[in-house]
């Protein structure tokens, strides 16, 4: 399924208009990465916890 | 520690912009700079012991005389003893040592191996040491090989797709080790897992948590070499998906367990003949590396048994049928090898009684 997937995608990207939806798709994901990332930045966590080692 | 963080990402954009924009004479000063500048404000012992570890191991390298290579490596290793037995001395884990320090005794330790056997191409002592204090990977990893460092440092190669394959990792890192390992592992594994004794549930918690902010670490550091077109080796290659021990520890802390492998399992199997005694040796300093404890080496020699028990009984790695089975049992020994760490009672460095 996941190679079916791939392949779907590669394909859309062959076509012009496709290929500015992959784009489109694509600036949104990391988009949404970037926001999730931000908005959790301050939470507590064990940041460099391995500078013990 | 907002203000590392912060520093971190600031000399990240200065070392990933100067390896753009500058030429290729010019950056390996930057590349210099921005080390220096990161541990001289975070932990000036750390750029001490790089700059002065990494002339004396090309110098103790460059005389040519084995016994001399030879004293440098008890010598590296004496300290690292020393060091962490000291640290526990009084019960407290202080903290004696320059940061990235583990890493620091790992990399002198091959690179005057391989200098001792004549393995390493021509180079100056400033390769080394700006090799020991590399930005991306001086204080977590991963564990690059001096030559393989030094190949993809003389290809001076910078293209597009490497730079944003790099700013992919970084972006990839930073959200599995702030969104994946906080929520993911931190507080909905835990709900889902209530059913679980506890010291299992935050066993196996701790395990996620731990791989994800280290793996996730690691892709920042990979990227951040991308950004400069160079590669680091990979530390985490899936290693929850292994449906044996072995394959396991192939995927797990990659560049340190193959450090093991190298400098300690390699040598004794060739001297001693024996499989066994150089596994369990091989697992008991890699276990030992992480800490000096009794519990440590509990982990180690748990994951010894489990490696001889596979080779002994296991059937061979490619028959599909035993793949579920072989996931399931791989899992659970090294979430009870977790839980060993975790139910050990802290403080039980036996030479601090």
């Amino acid at each position: 399924m996941v190679r079916a997937l791939t392949e779907r995608w590669a394909q859309l990207g062959r076509h012009p208009q496709g290929r500015i939806l992959q784009i489109a798709l694509e600036t949104l994901w990391y988009l949404a990465l970037f926001l999730a990332t931000w908005s959790l930045w301050d939470t507590p966590r064990t940041w460099f916890g391995y500078l013990s080692l | 520690m907002p203000q590392l963080e912060q520093l971190y990402l600031f000399l990240a954009l200065v070392f990933g912009l100067s390896a753009r924009f500058l030429s290729w004479r010019q950056w390996p000063w930057a590349r210099d700079a921005v080390s220096l500048a990161f541990l001289l404000s975070w932990d000036p012992w750390a750029a001490l012991a790089g700059v002065a570890s990494g002339l004396a191991a090309w110098a103790l390298g460059r005389s040519r005389v084995q016994a001399l290579v030879w004293a440098g490596i008890a010598a590296v290793a004496a300290i690292f003893v020393a060091e962490r037995v000291m640290r526990r001395l009084d019960g407290a884990d202080l903290m004696l040592a320059p940061a990235g320090f583990g890493f620091l005794v790992l990399r002198l330790v091959h690179y005057l191996v391989e200098r001792g056997r004549g393995a390493l191409p021509e180079h100056g002592p400033r390769a080394v040491v700006a090799w020991l204090l590399y930005f991306p990977t001086v204080l977590v990893g991963p564990v690059q090989r001096f030559d393989d460092w030094l190949r993809w440092e003389r290809r001076k190669h910078w293209d597009e797709a490497d730079a944003a394959r790099g700013l992919r990792r970084i972006l990839y890192g930073y959200f599995t080790v702030v969104v994946l390992s906080f929520w993911g592992a931190g507080t909905l594994l835990v709900q889902v897992l209530l059913w679980m004794p506890d010291t299992l549930a935050l066993a196996l918690t701790g395990a996620l948590t731990l791989y994800l902010t280290f793996s996730g670490l690691s892709s920042v550091a990979i990227g951040l070499g991308l950004l400069a077109g160079q590669r680091i080796p990979e530390n985490f290659d899936s290693p929850f998906t292994k449906s044996d021990l072995p394959s396991f520890w192939r995927s797990w802390h990659r560049t340190v367990s193959e450090w093991c492998r190298a400098y300690v399992y390699l040598p004794l199997l060739a001297r001693t003949r024996s499989s066994r005694l150089a596994a369990v040796v091989g697992m008991a300093v890699f276990a030992l590396w992480h800490e000096l404890t009794l519990g440590y080496l509990a982990w180690g020699a748990w994951h010894a048994l489990g490696l001889g028990l596979w080779y002994r009984l296991a059937p061979p790695p490619e028959t599909p049928r035993f793949r579920p089975l072989g996931w399931a049992l791989t899992m659970g020994w090294v979430l009870a090898g977790f839980w060993i760490l975790r139910v050990w009672p802290r403080g039980d460095a036996w030479y601090a009684r």
